[in-house]
């Protein structure tokens, strides 16, 4: 039986009437020598863009599809979620439309959209696999994992990600995982965005902590019930700061903070990057016994 | 299709190998080293003749290592195609290490010691710790930008380091930061 042509007709109509919908809120941004890449009008005079497509802080340009070149100023730049803020003044198109929740599933169509230099650029997949809230090997926090299967131009990194019906998943970018393009979810750059708007960084949180990994011997942890095989020695304390105000000791051999077992200091800064304002718990070896201390986790002051 | 001897200290560890590599097709799993084309261990101990090895640990592949027969080091997490990538490239003859660990040491050359950095440096490495920009740096210090640019370039380097992000990690591995 052949298929009737009008509803292939239909359907490529309204994909591309989708694509110039959304195109309308989509920037090209130019960062970076070669390729252009896209940015999303988020909120007003704010785009939000791919943060590894800007080589500089300076001399960044927008421009719209009606062919407006702008000067962008970086408001602030988070290379673990691949974000960057910009602050376009006089930027009239529409902002991006966003939805409360969201309820894809793998399967969902997307199609991302960019702008290459004047034209929109549109690409179309779904939504490959979603995962829990992670962490990116970069050191980001994503509220949620959405992997895509998409094809995606140089052009269209920090573009829009969006579903059928022209609302936004996300900004599209490639380089959070060598083997797909990821959509960083809305509720991550709305946390960002702020941040970044409010502070120009993320704030860090800061224990004031030398540590040094070792070797715990099994005697002393089979008789403790633990199950590590090392931990953090402190070896220096700023009194000054939430480790030292909490009463971490020299010698103090850290085991476990706010829940999480650690074995480089490197994963006490990760496990830290959103913790300011928190008191999380450590569990400290000290004198062969357990102790546990409540650290109110500040952000690190740059001694100057 | 290539022959694989897993030889680990931990049980578990093993256990957790032999599913990982069984579902990944064209790898056959031996019953003793002399069968295999590579092996995978995760301690690094004096080896007699044996096929070329595939290290999971946090070592770096000194000449030292190598001559120890060890051609691929993977850290322990390492995900399921980097094992079986390193696999394949150790039994082709190939030397293989993460590319984001920049781990691979000419021979002749010792572990890789951080140049001092000076104590403006020093400072700068701090505000990179807290995620400031150039802009924010100079102004913190009351420079120009541009001098700003310079010291972290400067880090950069003698951390031998090619982010920002990666520079604030080798220098607390490094001991320079406090976390």
């Amino acid at each position: 039986m052949a298929i009737p042509t009008s509803s292939i007709v239909s359907f490529s109509n309204e994909l591309a009437a989708l694509v110039e919908t959304s195109a309308a809120s989509v920037v090209a941004v130019h960062g970076r020598p070669r390729f252009n890449s896209s940015g999303v009008h988020w909120s007003p005079e704010v785009v939000i863009t791919a943060e590894h497509t800007l080589r500089h802080d300076d001399g960044i340009v927008v421009s719209t599809g009606a062919g407006d070149r702008l000067p962008a100023e970086v408001a602030g730049r988070d290379a673990g979620t691949d974000l960057a803020v910009l602050r376009v003044k006089g930027l009239t198109i529409p902002t991006v439309s966003r939805p409360e929740a969201f309820a894809h599933r793998p399967g969902s169509l997307i199609v991302a959209v960019g702008r290459n230099k004047d034209s929109a650029n549109a690409a179309l997949g779904v939504i490959g696999s979603l995962a829990a809230p992670s962490q990116t090997w970069r050191g980001g926090k994503l509220d949620q994992v959405i992997r895509l299967d998409l094809a995606l131009h140089p052009v269209a990194s920090g573009g829009a990600i969006v579903d059928a019906a022209g609302n936004l998943i996300g900004i599209a970018t490639p380089v959070l995982s060598r083997a797909a393009v990821f959509a960083v979810p809305s509720a991550t750059v709305e946390r960002i965005a702020r941040a970044l708007l409010t502070h120009g960084r993320l704030p860090q949180g800061y224990l004031g902590a030398g540590l040094q990994p070792i070797r715990l011997p099994e005697h002393l942890t089979n008789g403790l019930g633990l199950s590590v095989t090392g931990g953090l020695m402190t070896v220096s304390v700023d009194q000054d700061a939430p480790a030292g105000r909490a009463g971490l000791l020299i010698g103090d051999v850290l085991l476990e903070l706010g829940g999480q077992f650690v074995d480089r200091p490197e994963s006490v800064r990760l496990l830290l990057a959103d913790a300011v304002g928190k008191t999380i718990p450590a569990r400290v070896l000290r004198g062969g016994a357990l102790v546990t201390l409540e650290i109110g986790v500040t952000e690190r002051h740059g001694k100057h | 299709m290539i022959r694989v001897w897993i030889e680990t200290v931990s049980k578990v560890t093993r256990a957790g190998l032999e599913a990982l590599l069984e579902s990944s097709g064209d790898i056959e799993l031996v019953n003793a080293p002399s069968q295999a084309d590579v092996v995978l261990i995760d301690e690094l101990t004096d080896r007699p003749e044996a096929p070329p090895a595939v290290l999971l640990s946090e070592e770096t592949l000194t000449a030292r290592v190598f001559r120890l027969g060890v051609h691929a080091i993977l850290p322990r997490e390492a995900a399921a195609e980097q094992i079986v990538g390193a696999l394949y490239a150790a039994a082709a003859g190939l030397i293989a290490v993460p590319a984001e660990s920049s781990s691979l040491i000419l021979p002749a050359a010792a572990e890789p010691v951080p140049e001092n950095l000076t104590p403006r440096e020093m400072e700068t490495l701090e505000m990179l710790a807290e995620g400031l920009s150039n802009k924010q740096i100079a102004a913190r210090l009351g420079i120009s930008e541009h001098t700003a640019k310079f010291h972290v370039n400067s880090i950069l380097g003698k951390l031998d380091a090619a982010t920002r992000t990666e520079a604030v990690m080798r220098g607390i591995r490094a001991g320079l930061l406090k976390v």
